[in-house]
């Protein structure tokens, strides 16, 4: 059995590690500390699993309890960390428009509601389908479709504002 | 009032905007977007913003995996990390009976 829950679950560990590093703002050793206790709980409830079931999901649903139950609760929210800091791979000449636009949407969905931007993250980067995504975070269909939209409007806010205004005269 | 017909719900965007809208009505509510520049602006914009999250994030599913969670997966480890700053006998009832006896030395 082991062997079995090791086969099938190890392939979702690089995309739960980083739902968990973004949701801790990178904060690498608190992300994996959230990983590793998702991963105990799932083996130790590994016969509640119902096959064929969506075990992705079910293994983001359990990381998300952990997270809204004990990690979250017990953290004062920390500062956002320089994005620069965290995403080597972003650490472009900023004459570059379209990385410009990368960092300024990622600062934008840092500085979300920890709720809008659970639900941008699972639709967005992780790519589940919204009725996943109610079910991953407990709540209706309608919840998730608001907080997606306000999410994604409060993003566009923000980018627009650290922009350049395009076609408008400053005056 | 063929307008207020096709108008789309906010619903409808967001799934355009995430690809998941049924290809017909996709293709009602793109001619829609076509009369109506502010709305087709935000459109955009929003799927800027999904092309920009997808391209930041995709490099972090690259990072060799830790041994500790290989460990916690193989069923090595039974503590969770996140239960260490928890009263002892609460640890001690989630966790500390299965490991009985060899663990107590850790």
């Amino acid at each position: 059995m082991a062997r079995a829950s090791f086969d099938l679950i190890e392939p979702h560990i690089p995309s739960l590690r980083r739902y968990a590093l973004v949701l801790l703002r990178h904060d690498e050793q608190r992300a994996d500390d959230l990983v590793q206790d998702c991963l105990v709980r799932a083996l130790s409830r590994w016969h509640l699993w119902r096959r064929p079931g969506n075990l992705r999901a079910w293994l983001f649903t359990i990381l998300h309890n952990i997270y809204v139950n004990d990690v979250a609760r017990a953290a004062a929210r920390p500062d956002v960390v320089e994005i620069q800091d965290y995403f080597p791979a972003m650490a472009v000449p900023p004459n570059q428009a379209d990385r410009i636009q990368l960092r300024e949407v990622v600062t934008a969905i840092q500085g979300l509601p920890d709720e809008q931007r659970q639900t941008l993250l699972l639709v967005t980067m992780e790519g589940f389908s919204y009725d996943e995504t109610a079910d991953i975070t407990g709540v209706p269909i309608g919840t998730v479709m608001s907080r997606l939209s306000r999410a994604r409007d409060k993003v566009r806010g923000s980018v627009a504002e650290d922009a350049p205004p395009r076609g408008r005269r400053v005056t | 009032m063929n307008d207020v017909v096709n108008s789309p719900l906010e619903n409808e965007i967001q799934a355009l905007v995430d690809g998941r809208l049924d290809p017909a009505r996709r293709v009602e509510v793109e001619a829609w977007l076509a009369a109506h520049p502010d709305e087709a602006a935000r459109v955009r914009d929003m799927s800027a913003q999904r092309a920009a999250v997808e391209d930041a994030f995709s490099g972090l599913l690259d990072r060799p995996v830790p041994a500790r969670l290989r460990s916690a997966v193989e069923g090595r480890v039974q503590t969770a990390p996140v239960m260490r700053g928890w009263p002892r006998w609460w640890r001690w009832l989630s966790s500390g009976r299965r490991a009985a006896g060899s663990q107590m030395k850790r």
